[in-house]
C-alpha cells in the first residue's frame, strides 16, 4: 500500500503566483492533487435523514448514487416508541439493495437481521438507537439505485413499535492508493508533481499524469452527488405511503394530516455562468403506486426574492404496481445566497389513489 | 488568503473531456495560463461544496400542553422539574426543553467538515441555516424554536451543545422559524466520538477515519393554558459560510 491522507480542508492556493507564459511550478501538482482529493474523498454528503411516525413493519426504498470517493456508508436508524412496557417487541432490521450488493460491517446484527432489536419505553429520555456500517463496492459507482430498509417486528405485538428515523450518511476515505488500484482509488499518485520526475500526459487508467488530473477535475464536479430525499414506507395497505387522491390541479402534496404546504429550503450549487445564474441540474425520481389513473407531480421551486418555476413529472399509470420515475429538475442559482424554496403539489386524472414512498433529488451535472 | 482558495472567475469554466488525446504533451511543461483555470476550477468546486444536510416532513400533531411544567411532566428523570425555578432556561438555554420527541427531533450523524476560517485563521465547522416548519394553534402563547449541535449522541439537555440557536416563532398557525447556528470557536477531529469505518478492509488504505461527527437537534417549546393540537410539518438545514 502507497497511499496518502485525505486532506480535511481545502488547501489553497494563490493564482499570483503563476505567471502567464512561465511553468509551474511543480509543487503545485501537489496542491491539485490534495484539493482534489478533499472534493472526492472528504466532501462527502448526507444521503437521507427521514422522520417517520408509523408502527408495525416497514420497507423503506433510499435512492442512492455511489460516488467514486465513497466505499462505506453510516446507517443508524431510530425505534418508534411501545406505548407501555406491553409493547416492547422484539423486532429486526437489514438492507439489501435493488442492483449491486451491500454488506454489512461492524454492524452487531442491526442490519443484517441477525439481532433482535427492542424499543424503549415512551417514558425514557433514552432512546432505542442503532448504527452500523454499510460496503457499498458492490454498488455500481454513477448508477443510481435503491437501498432497501426492511424492519419487521418477530414477536410479541405485531402491530407495535415501528421505525421512527432513519439516517444515512457517506464517511470519507482516511487516505486514497490510487498507485495500488487506480481504476477503483481517486486522486493521482502523491509524487507525480516532483520536480525530479518527468511531466507526463498519462491517461485516465494510469495513477498520475494530466489527462488523469482532469477526470479527477470532473469526477469532482460531476459525480459528487448532493441529496434532498423525502422518503416513507412503500406499502399501499397500512396507509404508511403518502397518498394522493385529490384531482384538481395545484392540491398541496398530502406530506402528513395538517393540510399545511411543506416548504423546504436549501441552497443550489453555482457552477457556470455569472450573467444569468445557470440553476443546478437534478433528476428528481419517484417511487409510487397507483392503478387505472395518472398522477402529476408537481415541484413548485422558487429562488429566495425571485418569482417560482413549475415542474410536473408525469406518474403514468403503473397498473397496481410499484415504478420508478425519473426526470430533470432544475434548482435555480439565482436566489440570495442561492437559496430556493421548493414545495411540492399533486392530483390524479380520475379517481382513485397514487402511492407515493419516495421523492429523492440528486445533483445530475452532465 | 481565503482557505478555499482563490478565484480568476467566480464560476467554472468547462474544458475538453480528460482523454488520451489531450493537447498536453509528454514532458512539457504546464503554462501558466493554464494552470491558472485549473486552480480557479478546483477552488470554484471548494466554495460551492457546502451541502443539503436535512429535508424532512415532520411529525405532525404533537402532544398538547397547557404548561410548561408539562413540557417536562411524564419523562423518567425529569418528572416535575421546573427549570424556570431552577435558573436553567436562562443561564442554560438549552436545557429550556427536555429534546425528548415531544419537544425535539435529532437529525444525524453527520460528518462536520471544518473549513469555515475564523478571523484569528484556525478553522471550524460551516454554519448551517436550520428552519422549522410548524402550524401552531391560536392559544399557543409561548412559542419558540431551538436548534443545537453536539458531538456526542446526548440530547442537548444533557450534554451542552457545541453550537445552540433560539428565536420565537412570529405567530400562530402556518408558522416558519430560521436560525443560523455559527460557531467562533475552532474544532478539531479530536471533537469526535471515535472513528468511523470508511473501507471493507485494510488494502487499499486505512480502514477506520476520525472525523468531526456530530448531531443536529431541532427543537421547540409550544404551551398555552387553553391551548390546542399544534403541528411540527417540516425541517430543512443546509450549510452556507456566513
Amino acid at each position: 500500500m502507497a497511499g496518502f491522507g485525505v486532506p480535511t480542508r481545502p488547501e489553497p492556493a494563490q493564482l499570483d503566483r503563476l505567471a502567464v507564459g512561465r511553468a509551474v511550478s511543480a509543487r503545485h501538482g501537489r496542491h491539485w492533487n490534495d484539493e482534489l482529493t478533499f472534493l472526492l474523498a472528504h466532501n462527502v454528503h448526507p444521503v437521507v435523514n427521514a422522520i417517520f411516525n408509523d408502527s408495525g413493519a416497514h420497507t423503506v426504498k433510499v435512492a442512492y448514487n455511489r460516488p467514486p470517493g465513497v466505499q462505506v456508508l453510516l446507517v443508524e436508524y431510530e425505534l418508534a416508541y411501545g406505548a407501555d412496557e406491553s409493547t416492547l417487541a422484539l423486532s429486526t432490521f437489514t438492507v439489501t439493495a435493488s442492483s449491486g450488493t451491500v454488506t454489512p460491517l461492524d454492524d452487531n446484527g442491526f442490519l443484517d437481521g441477525s439481532a433482535e432489536i427492542q424499543t424503549d419505553s415512551s417514558a425514557k429520555l433514552n432512546r432505542s438507537i442503532f448504527r452500523g456500517f454499510l460496503d457499498v463496492t458492490g454498488l455500481t459507482v454513477g448508477t443510481t439505485v435503491d437501498l432497501i430498509f426492511t424492519y419487521a417486528n418477530v414477536s410479541i405485538d405485531p402491530e407495535g413499535p415501528g421505525l421512527y428515523r432513519l439516517s444515512v450518511m457517506e464517511v470519507p476515505l482516511a487516505d486514497v492508493s490510487p498507485v495500488d488500484d487506480p481504476a477503483t482509488e481517486v486522486g493521482l499518485e502523491g509524487v507525480w508533481s516532483d520536480p525530479r520526475r518527468a511531466i507526463v500526459d498519462g491517461d485516465t487508467s494510469t495513477d498520475e499524469g494530466f489527462v488523469r488530473l482532469f477526470a479527477m477535475l470532473d469526477k469532482a464536479r460531476s459525480q459528487v452527488r448532493r441529496y434532498w430525499q423525502w422518503v416513507t414506507s412503500e406499502d399501499t395497505t397500512t396507509g404508511f405511503a403518502w397518498r394522493v387522491t385529490a384531482t384538481a390541479a395545484g392540491t398541496t402534496f398530502p406530506f402528513s394530516v395538517s393540510g399545511t404546504a411543506r416548504v423546504f429550503k436549501s441552497k443550489a450549487r453555482h457552477l457556470y455562468t455569472t450573467t444569468s445564474m445557470q440553476p443546478e441540474t437534478t433528476q428528481i425520481r419517484i417511487r409510487y403506486n397507483n392503478s387505472g389513473i395518472g398522477c402529476t407531480l408537481r415541484c413548485v421551486v422558487t429562488p429566495v426574492g425571485g418569482a417560482a418555476v413549475n415542474t410536473d413529472v408525469s406518474l403514468p399509470n403503473a397498473a397496481a404496481s410499484w415504478a420508478t420515475v425519473t426526470a430533470e429538475l432544475l434548482l435555480p442559482t439565482s436566489g440570495t445566497g442561492q437559496e430556493f424554496t421548493i414545495e411540492f403539489q399533486s392530483w390524479n386524472s380520475g379517481a382513485g389513489t397514487t402511492y407515493v414512498s419516495q421523492v429523492a433529488i440528486i445533483s445530475n451535472e452532465s | 488568503m481565503p482557505v478555499r482558495g482563490e478565484r480568476a472567475l467566480t464560476r467554472y469554466i468547462k474544458h475538453p473531456a480528460a482523454s488520451t488525446a489531450n493537447p498536453l504533451s509528454n514532458g512539457w511543461a504546464l503554462d501558466a495560463g493554464t494552470a491558472i483555470l485549473l486552480d480557479s476550477n478546483i477552488h470554484h468546486l471548494a466554495e460551492q461544496a457546502t451541502r443539503p444536510l436535512v429535508q424532512s416532513n415532520g411529525q405532525g400533531l404533537l402532544q398538547t400542553n397547557t404548561s410548561y411544567g408539562a413540557v417536562f411532566s411524564n419523562i423518567i428523570g425529569l418528572e416535575q422539574v421546573d427549570p424556570t425555578v431552577l435558573g436553567w432556561a436562562v443561564a442554560q438555554p438549552w436545557r429550556a426543553i427536555p429534546w425528548d420527541r415531544n419537544s425535539a427531533t435529532r437529525f444525524g450523524p453527520f460528518h462536520f467538515i471544518a473549513d469555515h476560517e475564523l478571523a484569528s485563521g484556525a478553522t471550524t465547522i460551516r454554519p448551517i441555516k436550520v428552519e422549522l416548519q410548524a402550524t401552531i394553534h391560536a392559544n399557543v402563547t409561548t412559542k419558540k424554536a431551538f436548534a443545537a449541535v453536539t458531538f456526542t449522541d446526548a440530547p442537548p439537555f444533557h450534554d451542552p451543545p457545541f453550537l445552540f440557536g433560539e428565536t420565537t416563532f412570529g405567530g400562530t398557525g402556518a408558522q416558519t422559524a430560521s436560525i443560523t447556528l455559527t460557531s467562533g470557536a475552532p474544532v478539531s477531529r479530536t471533537s469526535t466520538v471515535g472513528p468511523l469505518r470508511c473501507r471493507p478492509d485494510a488494502t487499499l488504505g486505512s480502514p477506520r477515519v476520525e472525523v468531526v461527527q456530530g448531531y443536529l437537534h431541532i427543537g421547540w417549546l409550544l404551551y398555552g393554558a387553553t391551548a390546542g393540537a399544534s403541528y411540527i410539518d417540516g425541517y430543512s438545514a443546509w450549510e452556507v459560510w456566513s
